[in-house]
């Protein structure tokens, strides 16, 4: 049930149970604590409702989403080649409808998008993912904005993304699952019983192939972008921004959910394996929209929909 | 600060203010409040290069190192001499081309970086078709080997004329000039042997 819904917190703790067994361990620990709020499987709840009778409504979650499905495919990358277009692997684009190797922020800005709200026109982008030659395009595609993974005091306090902000996450080139820099994680829509891997997993019929990948929420204040594309960002270290990286902005989760199931045979992304798996954010909200969003959704903790208001 | 909720959003926003005003670091400057966006420089330039700079100089190194590994299969491989030294030559061309498109990128400060390795990128052969060059010898070798350093210069040309246009430095738009000058001359050279 959780797995279906908008609820993106509720997979982490699952997520983690596929971990090294010390992080496995941590989990567990973890869902012992808050053991009332423990769902069957042992998953902890996140959503639970804030014991304020004037609070039934409202889901004490930082959060706000757009739903972004599939706009177009291009062998471009205006972040890593800009202005070269034909010169990337192939990519699969979502939000906004004009993306290509030239696009800048001013071209984002006010074009036309597949996103729920249609007033997020910025660009994410995956590698195409392909079953032999045919491309397979994902038909969940949700990207939520979030508080978690740092403090609440923290959350209160994080910034819109600064427009034009670029962000990589995942590692294009990495080696192998034991490749700490991959981040990104496929599972099974609806079958929790399937270990999440940093490869793909075989998922049983009528199940759907599913990767979450969370970007990096800690910006370093001052650029949109760096030379490894990486670097401007961080991940958050026990629950705060880092002193390098001490603006904590939404941290952006990526939820592709892909029409396939069972064998992985002939399965890959244009990046390579499913461990090469990775995602790009070129931001175009509006400043107000955004603004409004992080104010009432993600700095006071409660769970938005695509409009931006609670849910 | 967990019991935020909606009746009590004000105060709580009044507190987050607070906080900010008092020392936070990701609160800094003259900001009012947590969701006013911040003015962030556009990443132009890095060590002299632009972000195009960067990425056509790491590409045209992922491309050369594969076609220049292609090219020396040559010598063993194909049964055609004007081939054979066909490949000779443009390796040895494109081993002088690395050198300088590393100290493109050493010059600035950036490390030599593969950011294409493992990927199906045009202009260039996929795993599958590498291990094809591998085992193979005489004609069918040739015919691949025209196959994959077709579709390297061909592209290589596409990029230089991109270059042109692009937000670029003086010294990878002198660079890609070259390049894209060497490619249409090797296609021809290609086609002639």
């Amino acid at each position: 049930m959780l797995r279906t819904s908008a609820h993106p917190p509720a997979e982490s703790p699952r997520r983690r149970r596929a971990w090294p067994t010390a992080l496995a361990a941590l989990g567990l620990l973890l869902a012992t604590l808050y053991g009332g709020a423990a769902a069957p499987g042992g998953a902890t709840k996140p959503t639970e409702l804030d014991a304020a009778p004037q609070a039934a409504q409202v889901v004490r979650v930082a959060e706000f989403l757009a739903e972004c499905p599939y706009s177009h495919r291009l062998p471009d990358d205006p972040i890593v080649l800009p202005g070269l277009p034909g010169a990337s692997h192939m990519h699969s684009f979502f939000g906004s409808r004009v993306t290509d190797a030239h696009t800048d922020v001013t071209d984002l800005l006010g074009s036309s998008s597949t996103c729920s709200p249609a007033v997020d026109t910025s660009s994410y982008w995956v590698p195409t993912m392909y079953r032999g030659d045919q491309p397979v395009e994902p038909t969940g595609t949700t990207f939520y904005y979030l508080g978690e993974g740092v403090r609440d005091d923290i959350i209160q306090r994080i910034r819109p993304f600064p427009q034009g902000l670029r962000i990589v996450a995942g590692n294009a080139k990495a080696t192998g699952v034991d490749d700490p820099t991959s981040v990104a994680r496929w599972s099974c829509l609806h079958h929790g019983e399937v270990n999440p891997s940093k490869d793909f997993v075989n998922c049983p019929a009528g199940s759907m192939l599913e990767s979450y990948l969370d970007f990096p929420q800690c910006w370093n204040g001052r650029d949109l972008d760096s030379p490894d594309h990486k670097s401007h960002m961080s991940y958050p270290v026990n629950g705060a921004c880092p002193a390098g990286h001490p603006v904590p902005v939404p941290k952006l989760r990526q939820v592709l959910r892909y029409p396939v199931s069972g064998s992985t045979q002939g399965l890959r992304l244009a990046s390579g394996p499913g461990y090469t798996m990775h995602g790009d954010f070129f931001n175009a909200w509006p400043q107000n929209e955004l603004a409004r969003r992080v104010t009432d959704c993600i700095n006071v903790i409660v769970k938005c929909g695509a409009d931006g208001r609670p849910s | 600060m967990r019991d935020v909720t909606a009746s009590r959003r004000p105060s709580a926003l009044g507190a987050v203010l607070l906080v900010c005003a008092l020392a936070v670091p990701g609160c800094a400057g003259s900001s009012p409040g947590p969701s006013r966006p911040i003015p962030a420089s556009a990443a132009a330039s890095h060590g002299g290069l632009t972000t195009t700079d960067i990425g056509w100089t790491q590409l045209l190194i992922a491309m050369d190192d594969q076609a220049r590994y292609v090219l020396r299969l040559a010598p063993r491989r194909s049964g055609s001499r004007g081939l054979k030294d066909w490949a000779s030559g443009t390796a040895d061309h494109h081993r002088a081309e690395l050198v300088a498109l590393r100290a493109l990128l050493s010059d600035a400060g950036l490390p030599d970086d593969n950011p294409h390795k493992g990927h199906d990128m045009p202009g260039m052969v996929n795993a599958e078709e590498l291990r094809a060059l591998e085992a193979a010898r005489g004609p069918r070798f040739d015919r691949l080997l025209r196959s994959a350093l077709v579709e390297h210069f061909t592209q290589a040309g596409k990029l230089a004329a991109a270059v042109r246009t692009a937000d670029t430095g003086a010294r990878v738009k002198r660079a890609a000039a070259a390049n894209g000058s060497y490619a249409r001359d090797a296609l021809r050279r290609l086609r002639s042997v």
